[in-house]
């Protein structure tokens, strides 16, 4: 395993920022390392920009953010040909989603045309404007925020864009150690050492890929998928491409331990992160992350 | 969390199955126990179809108290044949009110597999085991429903595609016909059924008063059936078979007794008559023959008087190879028996011992006074009648002077008085006349309506002489019959309901033959038959039967997982070591604790890591070293955590 003291290097520093959210944190970095996208929904204040920030800066990635409101255009994300007077012609304009980390603040204020733009740059890495399309260079991700409470005004994303994002989490309050930390931080948050480069993300993600993955694992990954669609449970079960982003984030997890192939606990840890944005529960006493979270504990780990 | 049981298409054909398990017991149990195993049923059908809750714990333990309490107080005998099958029943619909989980429903269907063999416990008819072979296409049905992912279908769709269950049924004859007939049977049964005092009841009974036969004369059951009469078949109106030879008379009622045995004689060759006899099952220690009978296979003793007395009160359905004598019939005169054939109650009937002492002069001989009253009956206004007058205290008296109606048990009883009365002895011997031929299967069948009796008089020079009184009355008791029914098969005169009756007797024949009374003597002789091989077939079978359970122990033995067991051994160690570690946590996470709080965790957790890639990792690792000693952390654990 290339350097392993690496990912350990690159955990502690992103920790030694964001205080008391290790799980999170890892959670975020396996989506990094899969090249997938992630949804954090929780309130404002907890933390979710300095989050996005560490991230981009640990890796030296070029970071935009993006507070999206109701009256934000496609335009505005993907950015604009503009009349170049000196040159007489059109001149594209690009957007803040040509960035290699783009922080969508409360993505459901937007419009839905809004949203489908950035779900597209999401998910083909390119962009459109005036029929021309544009690329946007790799390493690409997107952490979106949602803010589960306040719904007036919103636009809830539809469960198809949902499947757009590799995992979806909450932060959560700190524990009371790390607000105590934070409480007695004299100055702002301490400046974040950049330890890898956009190349080394892409290479981590080549790496990730070529985690080895065994028969076991493959059956446990289907199990999974089988649950989910056995009636009663949820309304519709996961989507064959749930399964590969579940994989994907279990080898990106296993990279992150220092290990080249994936094991049951990696599947453990990833797999309500990775399904509760997929699923409805079947019925109103059911809930989906209880529901999955107990389906992850029962997974055999030394199957 | 909903049963999800409820809307299974399985729970349906469980109920449905019930029922029908139940249906034939109505033939056998009181009516409060049905109503109460109906009451239980319809429990659950009303819980299917969303009327009512599955009883809660607690109201389920009353509630089984109750029912049990109610059911067991019905039965006359506690662990009886019928208390047992009710309590059965009660606690299988008991069963079927409280499924909840899979295993549930499995224990629900073992207990109705076993109640639907426990029919043919009460019932071992032909159509009786095809009914139990139809509800066990159904438990097949069942199990095949449980395997498939059809818990939201309806039952009748499920049903539709069901054809799989025809093919393995089909599949599995030919095995279950060679273990039927390979598999070693026992010669003594490891148990036996426990007989309630109240079956059986109705047979031929060891004592005869008066109106004692008519209970058997409309019943149609059959007893036995004979066949392969060699050399030939005698009349119809010959065969009389004999039971039991009542000698006690109290007045009222004949008793049973026997002389001792006899050695077994071979009569003259052309005076034999050899046969097959199948009998049913019935309560007592007598068995049937011709009479007169000679030899046969009987487990049992032939006495004196011409009666096979079993050592068991209880006699299985078999079959047996018998040999009578035609005419000779070779009794000698034990002293006992001139003894016995003369006892009179001191008192009682003056009125038949004066006329037959006044008769006996008048005619001198014993011969000629038994001519005499044989005539009387006939001549005087004596009728044959099923339902008599009831006769008063002298019963004789009464029956011979005053009423003058009544059927053979009267006749032989009277008959026997009047010679016993004359100083000539007698006694009434009880069995059955004649049958019905089935020209289907070639053999006579008996029904407990073939009940008769019959006297048998002493006379010097001859012996004991069959006398059959009814004969001189009503001798259409004795000939008509069976002599129409012969004029019916002669002239092809057959009525489609006795053809239709014919042909289920001979299956009920066939049925008894070839199944019920298949057992370890049929199957050493047919083994026998069969050569060697066969028999060498049995024991291998029995060999592999016993191999079976070390087979499959062997297989997984051999395909045991090494490396699982090897994590088996890490948690017992560390188990045993350090009692409050998280051995059920994943490998991972018991790696993380092992560095945390054991002296040389990283040791262990380096021995983790390496099972981790040997079991998910790329081929090609080294194998794994042996387990590292686990020891406890002097200190308490570092807190870098």
């Amino acid at each position: 395993m290339p350097g392993e003291n690496f990912q350990r290097h690159i955990i502690s520093e992103i920790n030694r920022v964001v205080l008391g959210k290790s799980q999170q944190v890892e959670q975020a970095l396996i989506c990094l390392a899969s090249a997938g996208h992630l949804l954090i929904e929780d309130i404002p204040g907890m933390g979710k920009t300095t989050l996005a920030k560490t991230l981009a800066k640990v890796f030296g990635l070029a970071f935009k953010r993006v507070q999206f409101t109701n009256d934000l255009l496609p335009a505005d994300i993907t950015g604009m040909n503009v009349f170049d007077t000196t040159t007489q012609a059109f001149r594209f304009h690009p957007g803040p989603v040509f960035s290699q980390i783009l922080l969508a603040d409360e993505i459901n204020r937007a419009p839905p045309k809004t949203q489908s733009a950035l779900l597209e740059a999401m998910e083909e890495l390119q962009v459109t404007v005036d029929g021309q399309s544009h690329r946007l260079e790799p390493p690409f991700s997107v952490i979106a925020t949602q803010n589960p409470l306040e719904m007036a005004g919103t636009y809830p994303l539809p469960e198809s864009q949902m499947d757009r994002f590799m995992m979806r989490i909450p932060l959560g309050y700190p524990a009371p150690e790390a607000e105590r930390a934070l409480l007695e931080r004299k100055h702002r948050d301490p400046e974040v050492q950049t330890l890898g480069s956009p190349e080394k993300l892409l290479e981590i993600q080549q790496q990730t890929r070529e985690i080895h993955v065994s028969d076991t694992v493959l059956d446990l990954v289907q199990q999974l998928l089988r649950q989910t669609r056995e009636p009663g449970r949820f309304v519709h079960g996961l989507s064959p491409r749930a399964g590969q982003q579940l994989l994907r984030a279990a080898q990106a997890r296993a990279w992150w331990q220092t290990r080249d192939f994936v094991i049951p606990e990696d599947l453990q840890q990833v797999f309500p992160a990775v399904a509760g944005h997929r699923l409805i529960a079947a019925s109103m006493e059911q809930d989906v992350q209880q529901n999955l979270e107990e389906m992850a504990l029962a997974l055999p780990t030394t199957a | 969390m909903k049963n999800p049981w409820r809307n299974h298409p399985a729970y349906s054909l469980l109920l449905a199955l019930n029922i029908l398990a139940l249906l034939p017991q109505t033939f056998w149990l009181d009516p409060l126990t049905l109503l109460l195993l109906l009451l239980l049923w319809s429990w659950g059908l009303a819980w299917k179809t969303g009327y009512l809750p599955l009883p809660n714990p607690w109201s389920k333990v009353v509630l089984t108290l109750i029912v049990a309490a109610a059911v067991l107080g019905q039965q006359a005998v506690l662990l009886g044949l019928r208390g047992g099958s009710a309590l059965l029943a009660v606690m299988l619909l008991m069963k079927s009110l409280e499924i909840r989980t899979e295993r549930d429903f499995y224990s629900a269907m073992v207990g109705l597999f076993f109640m639907q063999l426990s029919l043919l416990f009460h019932n071992d008819s032909w159509w009786m085991g095809l009914y139990v072979l139809f509800l066990a296409l159904g438990m097949l049905a069942l199990l095949w429903l449980l395997t498939q992912n059809k818990a939201r279908d309806r039952l009748p769709d499920c049903l539709r595609h069901a054809s799989p269950i025809l093919r393995l049924a089909l599949q599995a004859l030919p095995l279950t016909v060679a273990l039927f007939l390979l598999f070693p049977r026992l010669a003594q049964p490891l148990w036996g059924l426990p007989l309630d005092s109240t079956q059986g009841k109705t047979g031929l009974s060891d004592k005869l008063s008066p109106g004692d036969l008519i209970e058997l004369f409309l019943d149609d059951t059959p007893v036995f059936r004979a066949s392969r009469f060699q050399p030939a078949m005698p009349p119809l109106d010959q065969l009389y078979w004999r039971a039991m030879v009542l000698w006690h008379f109290d007045g009222r009622a004949w008793k049973r007794g026997w002389l001792p045995a006899q050695a077994r004689q071979k009569p003259a060759k052309d005076d034999t008559l050899r046969y097959l006899l199948v009998n049913e099952a019935y309560a007592g220690n007598w068995l049937v023959s011709l009479d007169w009978p000679v030899d046969g296979d009987y487990q049992a003793q032939l006495t004196l008087d011409g009666q096979w007395i079993s050592r068991q009160q209880w006699q299985p359905a078999g079959e047996h190879q018998l040999i009578s004598a035609r005419t000779d019939r070779q009794e000698s005169a034990h002293p006992l028996a001139l003894s016995w054939g003369l006892q009179l109650p001191p008192a009682g009937n003056p009125q038949t011992r004066s006329w037959a002492r006044q008769q006996l002069k008048k005619h001198g001989s014993p011969a000629a006074f038994l001519r005499f009253v044989l005539n009387h009956f006939n001549r005087e206004n004596f009728y044959y009648s099923l339902t008599p007058q009831p006769l008063g205290e002298n019963t004789v008296d009464d029956f011979l002077f005053r009423t003058r109606i009544g059927y053979c048990e009267h006749y032989a009883s009277a008959l026997a008085f009047t010679m016993r009365a004359a100083g000539i002895p007698a006694r009434v011997v009880t069995g059955y006349l004649g049958g019905e031929y089935n020209p289907l299967g070639q053999y006579i069948v008996v029904r407990k309506s073939d009940a008769h009796a019959w006297t048998e008089v002493w006379l010097k020079g001859q012996g004991w002489v069959r006398v059959d009184p009814t004969a001189a009355v009503a001798p259409e008791r004795v000939q008509t019959a069976i002599r129409d029914q012969q004029a019916v098969h002669d002239q092809g005169m057959m009525t489609v309901d006795i053809w239709l009756k014919q042909q289920l007797d001979w299956l009920a024949y066939r049925w008894n033959r070839w199944f019920l009374q298949y057992n370890y003597d049929l199957q050493r002789s047919m083994l026998h038959n069969l050569g060697q091989w066969p028999r060498h077939l049995s024991l291998w079978m029995l060999a592999l039967l016993g191999l079976l359970p070390l087979g499959w122990w062997l297989y997984h033995w051999q395909k045991r997982d090494r490396l699982l067991q090897q994590w088996h051994q890490l948690q017992r160690q560390l188990k045993r070591v350090v009692p409050e570690a998280p051995v059920q946590q994943g490998p991972e996470a018991l790696a993380r604790w092992a560095r945390l709080h054991l002296q040389g965790g990283d040791e262990l957790a380096r021995w983790i890591q390496h099972w981790l890639q040997l079991r998910y990792g790329p081929a090609g690792s080294p194998p794994l070293p042996p387990l590292p000693p686990i020891r406890r952390c002097d200190k308490p654990p570092s807190s870098h955590a």
